[in-house]
């Protein structure tokens, strides 16, 4: 009885590669389809994802399955097969399930061994090491068969299992080539004259049985004109010390005096020993007497030859090789070729040095210790020997590299020596090869390229480090006529720019937004013009900026430093021809736009300017813009770019700030972008990363709020004013309110008066935000259609000199992942600021004010200081009327506060900026308080600088005391100043 | 007249006859059982509550007599045609009559031992007369012996009393077919003698000459069963296996009941009953396998049926997913080839579904790198089949 409810018989062939290949017969002798079969054979088979995975072979009308190599013998040992099905086996299939359970275990076992015929025909395969086994393989296996078709395919079958089940991962493989290295050998010539045992013990898969092993040893010639001397030596396992020399004879007997233990090996293994050495090494080695055949003279070639080609293919053969103990040093020392600057390019320190500068040198050519002058070098050469003998140790020289060290030295001519730049740029690169392993790395990689090196002269070398490290930067006392305290960092970064100013080599000041870039280039503008004071010509520095904060410029620099004359160069009024350039000689700093810069580009050309800043030079971001374009052809003595982010998208940014500060420094655009930038940006190649990053870091001066050192200096609330101009429209409105007003004010008394007053300052502050406030136009909803949201959007914002500016600032603080709140007094400016930050960020931007409910406020509260909610649903803006939101808030998620408009009362503004600034607040707090210049903002900002002028009491929480100003001082306070808005 | 309590019992019957006689038009249907007793019942007098019993017996009884129209003296015809409404009713009726004869508290107390022999007397002699494949009153006849033995001690003296009584029985001369009765109740009252041996034997013998009805073999078997007798059960039950080759399926549900039951308290029958019962009925078989959590043979079984999970409900795989999860992969990985291999829409559709099913397993397996390395195989190797890969995105087995 049974459960089984069909019978199936399979059949089952082998091939010589190991695979099985069945097919099924059932009960009514039809053949069976092969899924049907696969199905049911191996439906326990895991390997196989149950028989899914194994192909189906169509020959001759029979659907033949194919069971991998790798799985027969597996499968076979399992015999997990379905019982509800009565199998039966074919012959080679019967014989296989026989056999493969103690093949199986013998795999188990670890018991197998690698196979000498399959290695002696270029293969590694594993065979099974059970002789008793064998015996009962070779019985199973029918006997009629003269081709021995099975037993190869069971060979193959168990190699197979072999390897997946023991050499299957990565490291199982590693070992074996590891510790086995002589199975890999792909030159089987070391297989040469071993039987199958002597070839296991060969390549160390059995222990050797012997009491000695035979070496070859390189003897060094005595003398000079010796030869050197090739010998066959036995040495005692026990005592390594033990060396017997041996020789040879032509018929492969050995002859020489060992212990007598070792007679019966040596003899019956002497005749390999020769075999194997002719399969190395060349016949001119076997030209000595026929008794002593390897006794033949070697030259310093064949020595050469013997050391650096035979010795080690004999090592991968098996073969133990004696050579001189400096052999090792020496091939590892390649050549290095050093452009030696000469001491005598001394100048004195303080002259304008400049890239393209020509400094003179020698070269030198250094191998490993020894040092050679270009002639001895030559004269080595003239010698045309690889090993040669110089101040009485060995050199190895390579042809190759001797080819491309000649070829190196002919491609810089040194009549006209080496410009700064190439040497700056040598060192940089070469500067890494500190640590020995890199080095070594760095060999076998390009093996035969050889680096150009640079020695610097001391004072090169003093310039250097000074570069590279902060702390060598001479400190330079901060110019007198500074009207600030500069803190530590700042006064380094002001030391650094004037440090580099005097090489004439260019900068890039990219301190985090809010350390106080500014303040370091007024102090760096204060320093030259001081400087510059005995000079006979004096030139003006030319700063370019963006428009919207040339105002912010023109106040800080008459703040900081009043004793420099700044000249706007901006808006229609601006001079041109004869009259702009007797003007600047009056200036020590000209302010012009990126966008006037790019207008007037002959006129600025004409001057060479004692230094050009950008501020803001990401500006020049794209190199193919006419305005990258124009500010990069302008001349000056210094180039100092100033920007919070240098790299925004893309490496080739980098290079166009770099190209203006430096020009030439990283290469052309198109040869910048084959070098770095395909490489880090696309491969993310990392050696070209440091290479880029050991070129730029010299010139470029980044410290991040977080660094401790900053920290350290910072104060735990930076208050700062941003100042902003008018746009045309806005100070037009500006001057039709105010002009409005005066009128009024003649016919206007008591109540009415006060009425018009308070409603002509909350007309002016809005149109100090956003003309569209007054004007109440209707702002676009957010339902328009895309493209048209942007331009709609755009334009809203080119209307605004304040929105453009917020919107810059709050960008780059959104790319520091931080987020801000802002302050506003109107209800549809923190609408139309919602609106279009909401656009132009594309994240979630909230606004609280007076008609927020309870419930909206805590919610609102609770997602902006949430750190779960997923990114696009986090809001990381959050605009609050400074009524409604001033005061019980905690909202220290922000670490930045913009107060758009002002506040009569800077209590009242403080309470608001607290509401980040509290407890809880683990980051700097950054204030930014935006003013209009030249407006009635500016005017009430100076009296709340001046306390002393009014009494606390006068400048209240409300703007009551505004009203009670005479006409005269109401227009003192309104009048927009005209100096500098567009109009 | 006499009254009720002084009759016998053949004058019961006739009183019953009277009763009823005004309802020999009535159509024999369930109607037909509440018409019958409520005529007959109100006949009885205040009885004792064993007498009450019997009383009822044979009231219920003489209807069962009534519906399946024989008369206590005639022979039912074979092979009679029986209505559905009569069928539907005599099946009621037998509910009925099961539920007297079950013990109660009211066995004990005063025993009759006349009305007790009478009975057994009247009944023997409907058993005896019947034949063929239906038997009404055989059962009956076995219950009052298992149940309502008047003193147990004596119980053993009475079967033996009543096998002899068999014996002579049914060494007169009579047809084949009622000899049939005869000799099961002879097995009978061997079972309730514990002479197993003998009683199998002459099952045994019964089984070989005449077809041995499987209800007759339950019948000892459940009075084994509620013994708690499970060693002598299970020796019922490997000798009884041969006798039901060829029965019906119901039968042999009812009979395999009975081994589920052994082998809950002694597991190491389960090996006695596999392979006889795939002999008499794979499908029993399988469903057995379900029932005794042999999770590996059960898809064993349908692997080697070539069967298509989706013959089957989720709900049939959950316990196997609960307790041998690696059990399904084979079962749906080949399922999954199969359908890819149908090169249609549909075919690949279910194939993804399976697929998903096989994701899940490997997840609850904790072997998601095998499943990884299976679907990303599977989607090149089929990467030409541009419908299975769109099915596979759908699935968003792939992306």
């Amino acid at each position: 009885m049974s459960i089984a409810m069909k019978a199936i018989s399979v059949q089952v062939n082998l091939t010589t590669h190991g695979d099985a290949l069945l097919y099924g017969v059932d009960d009514r002798n039809d053949y069976l389809s092969g899924i049907s079969l696969k199905h049911r054979l191996f439906a326990w088979h895991e390997q196989s994802f149950y028989g899914t995975e194994l192909e189906i072979q169509l020959v001759q009308g029979v659907d033949l399955i194919l069971l991998p190599a790798e799985q027969v013998i597996p499968f076979f040992a399992e015999n997990n097969t379905l019982a509800h099905i009565a199998w039966t086996w074919g012959d080679h299939a019967q014989s296989l399930a026989k056999l493969a359970p103690l093949l199986a275990a013998e795999i188990q076992a670890w018991r197998y061994m690698p196979s000498f015929s399959a290695f002696r025909s270029g293969k590694l395969q594993w065979t099974w090491d059970n002789p008793s086994l064998h015996k009962q393989i070779v019985a199973e296996l029918p006997a009629d068969q003269d081709d021995s078709g099975l037993l190869d395919g069971l060979h193959a079958a168990f190699s197979a299992a072999v390897f997946d089940s023991c050499y299957s991962s990565e490291t199982e493989s590693a070992d074996l080539r590891r510790e086995y290295p002589l199975l890999f050998d792909k030159n089987h010539a070391s297989a040469a004259g071993l039987d199958a045992q002597a070839w296991l013990i060969a390549i160390g898969w059995k222990a050797d049985q012997a009491l000695f092993r035979p070496m070859l040893q390189l003897i060094e010639p005595q003398d000079v004109l010796d030869p050197w001397q090739l010998k066959l030596i036995l040495q005692d396992k026990l005592d390594p010390a033990v060396l017997v020399p041996v020789k040879l004879s032509a018929s492969g007997e050995a002859f020489g005096s060992w212990p007598a233990t070792w007679s019966a090996a040596v003899q019956e293994r002497s005749a390999g020993w020769l075999d194997q050495l002719r399969a190395c090494l060349s016949s001119e080695r076997f030209a000595g007497p026929p008794e002593d055949v390897l006794q033949a003279p070697l030259g310093n070639d064949a020595a050469w030859r013997f050391l650096a080609v035979d010795s080690p293919r004999l090592l991968a053969a098996g073969w133990q090789v004696l050579l001189p103990a400096w052999w090792e040093a020496a091939s590892r020392k390649k050549p290095k070729l050093r452009a030696k600057i000469s001491s005598r390019t001394e100048s004195s320190g303080e002259s304008l040095f400049g890239l393209d500068t020509l400094i003179d040198f020698d070269w030198r050519i250094a191998i490993g210790e020894t040092s050679l002058t270009e002639s001895e070098f030559n004269e080595l050469v003239d010698r045309n020997e690889r090993l040669v003998r110089f101040r009485g140790q060995w050199i190895s020289l390579d042809p190759a590299l001797l080819a491309q060290i000649r070829k190196a030295m002919a491609g810089i001519d040194r009549s006209q020596g080496l410009s700064f730049q190439d040497v700056l740029q040598l060192h940089l690169l070469g500067s890494s090869d500190d640590s020995e392993e890199n080095q070594e790395e760095q060999d076998t990689e390009q093996a035969q390229r050889i680096q150009l090196e640079v020695e610097l002269n001391e004072h090169l070398m003093r310039l250097v480090s000074q570069l590279s490290q902060r702390s060598e930067w001479p400190l330079l006392p901060v110019p007198s006529g500074l009207k600030a305290e500069l803190r530590a960092y700042q006064h380094e970064g002001f030391a650094w720019l004037s440090f580099l100013r005097r090489f004439g080599l260019g900068a890039c000041l990219a301190d985090d937004m809010g350390l106080g870039k500014t303040i370091q280039l007024i102090a760096y503008l204060l320093h030259l013009k001081e400087s510059n004071a005995q000079a006979k010509e004096r030139s003006p520095a030319l700063i370019i900026c963006p428009t919207s904060v040339l105002g912010n410029w023109q106040k800080e620099i008459s703040r900081f430093a009043p004793m420099l004359h700044v000249q706007l160069h901006y808006g229609s009024k601006r001079l041109e021809g004869a009259a702009f350039l007797e003007e600047i000689q009056q200036a020590d700093v000209i302010l012009t736009s990126f966008a006037t810069a790019t207008l007037d580009q002959e006129l600025l050309q004409k001057h060479t300017w004692a230094a050009i800043c950008l501020d803001e030079a990401q500006n020049i971001k794209n190199a193919q813009t006419k305005q990258s374009a124009a500010v990069r052809s302008l001349t000056s003595q210094h180039r100092i770019a100033m920007t919070g982010t240098p790299i925004e998208n893309r490496l080739s940014e980098l290079w166009s700030i770099y190209d203006f500060m430096n020009p030439g420094f990283l290469g052309t655009a198109h040869g910048f972008q084959q070098r770095f930038g395909n490489p880090i940006e696309k491969e993310h190649d990392k050696t070209r990363t440091a290479d880029l990053q050991k070129l730029v870091k010299p010139f470029m001066l980044r410290r991040k709020k977080k660094d401790p050192a900053i920290q350290l200096d910072l104060p735990d609330k930076n208050e700062m004013k941003t100042y902003i101009h008018l746009t045309a429209e806005q100070g037009a409105l500006y001057n039709q309110t105010v002009n409005q007003l005066m009128d009024r004010m003649q016919k206007l008394e008591g109540i009415e008066r006060k009425g018009a007053i308070l409603s002509a300052i909350m007309q002016l502050k809005q149109i100090c935000d956003h003309p569209v406030l007054l004007t109440k136009e209707p702002v676009p909803g957010v339902t328009v259609a895309n493209e048209d949201e942007q331009r709609v959007s755009d334009e809203l914002i080119n209307r605004s000199a304040k929105l453009e500016r917020l919107l810059a600032m709050v960008r780059e603080l959104r790319d520091e992942g931080e987020r801000c709140l802002i302050f506003t007094q109107y209800i549809g400016m923190g609408q139309l600021l919602q609106a279009v930050l909401a656009q132009e960020l594309q994240e979630p931007v909230l606004y609280l004010n007076g008609s927020t409910t309870k419930l909206a406020r805590d919610r609102m509260i609770d997602q902006f200081q949430s750190t779960s909610l997923p990114v696009e649903e986090q809001p990381n803006v959050f605009i609050l009327s400074i009524k409604a939101g001033g005061v019980g808030l905690n909202l220290t998620a922000a670490n930045h506060v913009f107060h758009f408009d002002r506040w009569w009362n800077p209590a009242v503004e403080n309470q608001a900026t607290d509401r980040a600034y509290r407890m809880g607040q683990s980051r700097d707090v950054q204030v930014h308080k935006f003013i209009s210049l030249g407006t009635l903002e500016e005017r009430i900002d100076e009296m709340l600088e001046n306390k002393q002028q009014l009494s606390e009491n006068v400048i209240s929480s409300s703007e009551g005391w505004i009203t009670e100003l005479s006409t005269e001082a109401l227009k003192e306070l309104f009048t927009l100043r005209q100096d500098w808005s567009q109009t | 007249m006499k009254t009720i309590d002084t009759m016998n019992l053949t004058e019961w019957h006739t009183a019953f006859q009277a009763c009823t006689s005004a309802l020999s038009d009535h159509i024999h249907n369930l109607d037909f059982i509440k018409a019958a007793l409520h005529v007959i019942l109100p006949i009885k007098p205040k009885l004792l509550p064993k007498e009450e019993r019997i009383f009822e017996l044979h009231a219920h009884l003489h209807v069962l007599i009534l519906l399946v129209n024989i008369s206590p003296t005639q022979a039912l015809r074979h092979g009679t045609f029986i209505g559905f409404h009569t069928y539907s009713a005599i099946t009621e009726m037998q509910q009925l009559i099961d539920s007297i004869l079950q013990p109660s508290d009211a066995d004990s107390g005063e025993n009759y031992p006349q009305l007790f022999d009478d009975s057994v007397a009247f009944i023997r002699k409907l058993m005896l007369l019947e034949s063929g494949e239906r038997a009404y009153f055989s059962h009956v006849y076995f219950r009052v012996w298992q149940y309502w033995l008047p003193s147990d001690q004596h119980a053993a003296a009475m079967y033996a009393k009543e096998l002899e009584l068999l014996q002579v029985i049914s060494d007169k001369p009579k047809s084949e077919e009622s000899r049939y009765p005869c000799l099961v109740a002879q097995a009978w009252m061997n079972s309730l003698l514990h002479r197993d041996s003998e009683a199998i034997s002459q099952f045994d013998k019964l089984n070989s000459s005449l077809q041995l009805r499987p209800a007759d073999l339950i019948l000892p078997l459940s009075a084994i069963s509620s013994a708690a007798e499970w060693e002598r059960l299970l020796e019922w039950l490997i000798k009884a296996t041969t006798w039901m080759q060829g029965k019906r399926l119901n039968s042999l549900e009812l009979f395999y009941t009975y081994w589920d039951q052994a082998i809950l308290h002694i597991p190491s029958a389960e090996q006695q009953m596999w392979e006889p019962l795939f002999q008499l009925s794979p499908s029993l078989y399988e469903k057995k396998l379900l029932v005794h959590g042999k999770w590996k043979l059960w898809i064993d079984f349908q692997i080697s049926m070539g069967t298509d999970p989706f013959q089957y409900k989720v709900s049939v795989f959950a316990p196997i997913e609960k307790n041998a999860p690696e059990l399904l992969l084979p079962f749906y990985h080949q399922a999954v080839e199969s359908y890819v291999l149908l090169k249609n829409r549909g075919g690949y559709k279910i194939a993804v579904k399976l697929l998903k099913r096989l994701a899940k397993l490997y997840k609850k397996l904790k072997n998601e790198p095998r499943w990884e390395a299976y679907i990303v195989a599977f989607a090149s190797r089929y990467s030409r089949l541009r419908a299975l890969q769109e099915e596979l995105r759908k699935g968003k087995l792939i992306t």
